[in-house]
């Protein structure tokens, strides 16, 4: 996370045991960027793996940088996913149904 | 039907072992068993798709077992280990099957089974459905919550969980918990 450049970058896997402890930091992080000044903000999420209580606090990130996207940020989020993963792909695809948020499901060649 | 350990594991051992663990469920056992289990799905399966779908619902069930595992005085001098938790995971054709298992107390088993039930019931299309409204509710501590591991299992896996429920002797509050998910190519 580069709060001067504006960019948010979550990547590799994530398979705690504890997700909502590993994820406070994160969400700490978030909440004090949201209430600094309106700046560009790219966030990319490029996951090889997560489990599913990991998803719920992907959910939660997501549904912060949608409060700041719904007040005016300029908030450009990027789903990335292998190209022969179809699940990563699906699992953006439940993040955009689920959120009004513009997220762009970006395809990666050759491995994340 | 009384349950029998041995004979549980034997019944799971079916096909080619990629791996069998019987311990106290924390954080060193999963520790040891992820990166152990990678390894082996590489070198048994050629499709990196089953690979990832493998290790993912292994992921889902060792931290099930991590999460909710139940125990008592009893269950623990008898087998050894505070809440146990067991994982065999085989290659059968080109499948991969995973078998846990695991104590559960006995009032939580109906509820157990209707849900897996209603997941069964459902079909990829109503399972993605129920996975993002699941995703989306409050109900949710550090164990998990909403069943979102069984939906993520039976969607992931393609196929419908088998589940057992085998009462315990000597042991009215526990069941010993079976669950089976296969993945095909």
């Amino acid at each position: 996370m580069d709060p001067d450049k504006g960019l948010i970058e979550i990547k590799g896997r994530s398979i705690p045991e504890n997700s909502v402890e590993f994820y406070r930091s994160v969400n700490n992080w978030l909440n004090e960027y949201a209430q600094g000044d309106m700046k560009p903000t790219k966030v990319r999420f490029q996951l090889e793996y997560f489990n599913t209580s990991s998803s719920k606090c992907i959910l939660d990130i997501f549904k912060k940088l949608e409060v700041m996207y719904r007040k005016g940020w300029d908030v450009n989020i990027s789903w990335c996913y292998d190209e022969d993963d179809e699940d990563m792909y699906e699992s953006g695809e439940d993040y955009q149904s689920i959120l009004s948020c513009p997220i762009a499901l970006e395809k990666i060649s050759g491995g994340l | 039907m009384l349950f029998d350990l041995n004979k549980w594991m034997t019944e799971k051992c079916n096909g080619d072992v990629l791996i069998e663990r019987v311990g106290t469920v924390s954080e060193s056992y999963i520790d040891d068993i992820l990166p152990a289990m990678e390894q082996r799905l590489q070198d048994k399966f050629d499709k990196g798709s089953i690979r990832k779908r493998a290790f993912h619902i292994i992921v889902e069930c060792v931290q099930n077992l991590y999460h909710h595992a139940d125990t008592d005085s009893r269950m623990t001098a008898q087998y050894g280990a505070d809440r146990l938790g067991c994982i065999i995971i085989t290659k059968v054709g080109d499948d991969c099957h995973i078998s846990t298992g695991n104590f559960v107390k006995s009032d939580k088993t109906m509820g157990i089974k209707k849900q897996i039930d209603y997941i069964n019931s459902l079909s990829q299309e109503q399972l993605r459905n129920l996975y993002r409204n699941a995703v989306g509710l409050n109900d949710f501590s550090e164990k998990g919550g909403a069943g979102l591991g069984m939906i993520d299992m039976a969607r992931k896996s393609g196929n419908e969980l088998v589940c057992q429920f085998y009462p315990v002797k000597d042991m009215p509050n526990l069941n010993f918990f079976s669950l089976d998910v296969v993945i095909s190519q």
